[in-house]
């Protein structure tokens, strides 16, 4: 363990790259996700099969196959297709492979939780709104799109965590997370257990943090209903 | 309804543009490697890079005056990120085998590196064909000691492979292994002196023609000649002017030849 103690610095400075991925892919999923389930409600046929269609795969990819898809896959179509039209090809860096994976995979379980969430908004307030004269656009983000996000907490936080730990899947593209770099330091000290112990109190440390706001969010949006 | 979903699909197709980020407009060698195996690779605590092939690939750079910027690649995606174009050159103690020779320009050899098992220091094994049969013995995935193994002692050893060194020690430790077979250098260093008197070489160091006889190089994709031929010439300087014997002693305690 003393061997690792020196290191404790440079596997805990790789939390900022876990914690920023997984903020970043969360928000992207949440975006997409948001995009895929008005889709699938909405009364355009051709747009819901394509929805329906895209979290169909996604929900049974796995993140990793996924994340070498996104990572090797895409920079080879982005070669083939700037050679075409003669442009310097973009790179993907390992972090935006992971971030991209991650939004378009979760995208696909946070579609599923907001269409979840709608339907669960009782048509009783919809209609009260549309009783007392507000408009559609109104009764969309003062009444449906609130109630959505409230509903819907529990079921993201839960998405949150699990991002957060598969973003640990990026370390074997090269991401320096803190998976990858318990791992380096495991290498270099031969002291496996001191550095992967370190890098789950990391992990701890974060979803703590990730609950108690989960938690309090859940706490202020209870209002008119019994709390569980 | 439609607007929202329009915004938000833009919004989506903006993040994932500002994601991709730019293309780089500078030359820049970039040299892959894995930091998990030292004396070749490691980190320090302040996380920069060391390891003798860390200081042979910026002499090589330095004294083909080129800008090299080192990279710490997972050794399970070192190649695939070597064949697309992630990374220019892979500097991670490989050895030189025909089969990469068939896709890649080897500059070297810059070490000879004979194979060997280490076991546990209370073993009783001897090294020999005999001595293992019927026994399970531990390397990493994908290398040239693998290969050895497959090739010669299939049929007489169980071989267990890891993504790493130290995975294939750890279950050596745990006794799911009797031996790990890998490469005398780094096992001396990395684990004999490391922690004394609890692992032990047994048996001869084992140098083939085929997979150990040809020495270490690095490895650049055939296309890119220039390169190739670089770091070819850069190599040649640091062997002659000394530096490379220097870095022998730095890192494996005594001074080796190239050869």
């Amino acid at each position: 363990m003393l061997a690792t103690l020196p290191f404790l610095g440079y596997i805990v400075e790789g939390l900022m790259v876990t914690v920023g991925a997984t903020l970043v892919g969360f928000a992207g999923a949440l975006l997409i996700g948001a995009t895929l389930s008005t889709l699938i409600v909405g009364s355009n046929t051709l747009p819901r099969y394509v929805a329906s269609g895209y979290v169909t795969v996604f929900r049974a990819l796995p993140e990793l196959l996924f994340v070498f898809i996104v990572y090797y896959g895409l920079d080879i179509a982005m070669r083939a297709l700037a050679a075409r039209i003669g442009i310097a090809p973009l790179e993907i860096s390992p972090f935006a492979a992971v971030t991209i994976a991650l939004a378009m995979q979760f995208a696909a379980y946070c579609a599923e939780i907001f269409r979840d969430a709608r339907t669960a908004i009782p048509g009783g307030l919809i209609e009260a709104g549309e009783a007392i004269g507000l408009s559609g656009t109104k009764v969309r983000t003062r009444i449906v799109l609130p109630l959505m996000f409230i509903n819907a907490t529990p079921a993201l936080g839960n998405i949150f965590l699990v991002i957060l730990k598969v973003s640990a899947l990026a370390s074997v593209i090269g991401l320096e997370e803190v998976t990858r770099r318990a791992k380096v330091v495991a290498g270099t000290t031969k002291e496996p257990f001191g550095a992967f112990a370190v890098a789950g109190i990391c992990f701890l440390i974060v979803t703590a943090l990730a609950t108690a706001l989960q938690h309090y969010i859940e706490r202020r949006t209870t209002f008119g209903r019994s709390v569980a | 309804m439609k607007q929202i979903s329009y915004k938000l699909l833009l919004a989506a197709i903006s993040l994932a543009a500002i994601l991709s980020g730019q293309a780089s407009a500078e030359t820049k060698v970039l040299v892959g490697t894995d930091a998990s195996n030292p004396p070749f690779a490691s980190v320090g605590t302040d996380g920069a890079l060391q390891g003798f092939d860390i200081d042979l690939v910026n002499a090589i750079c330095a004294a083909e005056k080129l800008t090299c910027e080192i990279q710490n690649i997972p050794w399970d995606g070192i190649f695939a990120a070597l064949d697309s174009g992630k990374t220019q050159v892979v500097a991670a103690g490989l050895n030189i085998t025909p089969e990469r020779l068939k896709k890649y320009a080897m500059p070297g050899p810059y070490l000879s590196s004979p194979f060997a098992y280490i076991a546990p220091a209370s073993s009783t094994l001897d090294g020999t064909k005999e001595g293992l049969s019927g026994k399970t013995i531990g390397t990493v995935a994908a290398s040239a000691m693998e290969k050895y193994l497959n090739a010669n002692m299939a049929g007489t050893i169980n071989v267990s492979t890891y993504d790493s060194w130290d995975a294939a020690v750890l279950d050596l430790d745990s006794g799911r292994t009797d031996a790990v077979f890998g490469e005398l250098i780094a096992l001396q260093v990395a684990y004999i002196k490391a922690k004394p008197g609890v692992y032990k070489i047994v048996g001869e160091p084992i140098s083939d023609p085929t997979y150990s006889g040809q020495g270490k190089g690095l490895a650049i994709p055939k296309d890119d000649k220039t390169l190739s031929a670089a770091f070819d010439k850069g190599l040649a300087t640091v062997i002659a002017d000394g530096t490379h014997a220097q870095l022998t002693k730095k890192w494996f305690g005594a001074e080796m030849p190239a050869k």
